[in-house]
This record gives structure tokens, sequence and C-alpha cells, in this order.
């Protein structure tokens, strides 16, 4: 089962504050917010990776890592 | 009426009311409950008047000729404890009393790792939702396991992404530009969190490229969480 996500509201002119659940389309704009940050972990993790693999391979050349981190 | 300085009594002078008031009453830290309370005691303030008054949080002030102002730096306007939110939003806190804003965001607890995104607000009050957010933000992660390894990104949308949460604890400490004026409204901040095996930490600038007054603003979390937000303002001069 989803967590049930909850607004804090603060009105500093009238000092009045509001604790309540999320409405629809609050629910639809965090969401998009998830989806949003789903895809930039995943452009990360794939840059990562490649970087991974790509020091590998110029370790098998028999760069040193000194020379690596020159780069 | 203030601005007299000070007298020097000496032995056998005759205290006169007019001393007491503009010596003594006129110029000394009055205290009241509220600013109506302020108003009504006194209808026509002198230059230099300093008052405490009660609200919450309470507020040390000098008239300076036109209105009453904390002429010492920062002045808390407010200070919100939230528990299990994932939106934490504050209207009508920027006002033209205040050139600037300085927000200090910290949660104790992050279940669900992701970004704080920020909206402003208008003075209905409702969200700045045109879609003319422009925001980047460098940083780092000391590791991959459970946060972007890669932090760079500029995009516009319909809110800023201001920071990057990990689990565990993240703070937002940032400035607040041109807010109360119709101008566009400028965001920076730095963003740090931490979990148990990683830390990250986020340089932010955004921009809210219309010409409008912003008057509050609503920050994101990607689940609930539990923190402290705590709004300050100050002047240009």
């Amino acid at each position: 089962m989803s967590e049930t996500l909850n607004a804090y509201i603060v009105d500093v002119a009238t000092g009045e504050v509001t604790e309540r659940p999320f409405t629809d389309s609050e629910m639809a704009n965090h969401e998009t917010m998830k989806a949003e940050f789903e895809l930039r972990q995943a452009q990360a993790d794939a840059k990562a990776t490649a970087r991974t693999s790509a020091l590998a391979k110029l370790k098998a050349l028999g760069l040193t890592q000194a020379e690596i981190s020159a780069l | 009426m203030a601005g007299l300085g000070r007298k020097v009594f000496t032995a056998g002078d005759v205290l006169t009311a007019s001393d007491v008031q503009n010596y003594l009453m006129d110029q000394t830290n009055m205290v009241f409950a509220g600013t109506a309370a302020r108003s009504s005691a006194i209808a026509t303030p002198t230059t230099g008047m300093t008052t405490y008054v009660g609200t919450t949080p309470p507020q040390l002030e000098t008239y300076t000729g036109a209105a009453y102002q904390n002429l010492c730096g920062l002045t808390l306007l407010n200070a919100s404890t939230f528990t299990t939110a994932s939106s934490i939003q504050v209207d009508n806190v920027f006002t033209t009393a205040y050139d600037n804003y300085r927000i200090i965001l910290t949660t104790t607890s992050v279940v669900t790792p992701g970004t704080i995104t920020a909206t402003l607000r208008t003075s209905a009050p409702a969200d700045l939702n045109a879609a003319s957010y422009g925001y980047i933000n460098t940083g780092f992660s000391a590791t991959a396991a459970t946060t972007p390894t890669s932090l760079g990104s500029s995009a516009s949308g319909t809110s800023a992404i201001v920071g990057y949460t990990n689990q565990n604890t993240a703070s937002w400490v940032g400035d607040i530009l041109n807010a109360p004026i119709a101008q566009p409204t400028v965001l920076t901040g730095l963003t740090i969190s931490q979990s148990a095996t990683d830390i990250n930490a986020t340089n932010h600038a955004s921009v809210y490229k219309v010409s409008v007054a912003a008057f509050g603003i609503r920050f994101n979390f990607a689940g609930n969480c539990t923190g402290t937000l705590k709004i300050y303002g100050y002047r240009n001069a």
C-alpha cells in the first residue's frame, strides 16, 4: 500500500495552520516530480556504469591509475 | 516624542510631566501584545520609538518615520515544525516590509530519497505555476548507492528543483530575492543530505522568469518527512 502524503500549510497573515492529506491534483504533481527524479536517477546510473566500464578498459590497455587520473 | 536624547537631572530639579513623557515614556522600549494594540496606544509615532511586539514570533521594531522596522539584520517571520508532511507551504510571508528572505529548511527523517522542489505562491494564495522556472543544480554524491551520481541539471518547469535528498536528514539553506516586487524572483541555496552510507551536497540557483510578486513558497519532498522550516526577512539597507 502506498504512503499517504500530507500537506502542511501555514498562512502567516492569519496564523492559520492546516494539515491534510494531498488532493488529487497534488498527488498528480507528486507523481510527475517522482517520474522526473527516477528518469534523472536512471541517467545518472547509466553514466556511472559507463564510466566504470571505460576505466576498466583503459586499465586493460595498460594505463596506470596515475595516467587514468590525469586524463 | 522620541528623539530628545538624554536629559541629566540634578538634585532639586522639578520632574515635569513633559520630561516623564518625552524623555522616559517615549524613549523606552514599549511592550505590546500585538501591532493593533501598538497602533491604538501610539496613534502618531515619532522617529526612533522602539517597541517589543509579543506576536509569534515576537518582533523588536523601531519607527523610522515611515514604518516600524527591525533595524538589526535578520527577522524571524515564521517558524514551522512539521511531522509526516511531504509538502510544506507558507503563504503571505513575503511582504514589502523586507527586500530579501533567508530560508532554513531541515528534516530529521526522509523516508524516500528524491528531489526537493519549490513553487512560489501568489497572495490569493495560489501557485505561480507557469512553466517559467529555470534552475541549475550542481553537486556531488559520495557514493552511487541511493543518490544521483551526477546532480547537474538545467531545465524549466512548473516548479524549480532546488535540491536532492538522501535518506535520514536533509537541510536546505537559501535566499530569495525580489519576492515581494514585480520582478523575476531569484532563489539561491545549498542542500546537504546524508544516509548511513552516503552524503551529497548540491548548489542551487533558480529564477521564476515572470515579473510578478511572490508572497509565499511551497517545498515538496518525495515522501513524508519530519522537520522545521524557518523564514527570515532582511532589507537592502
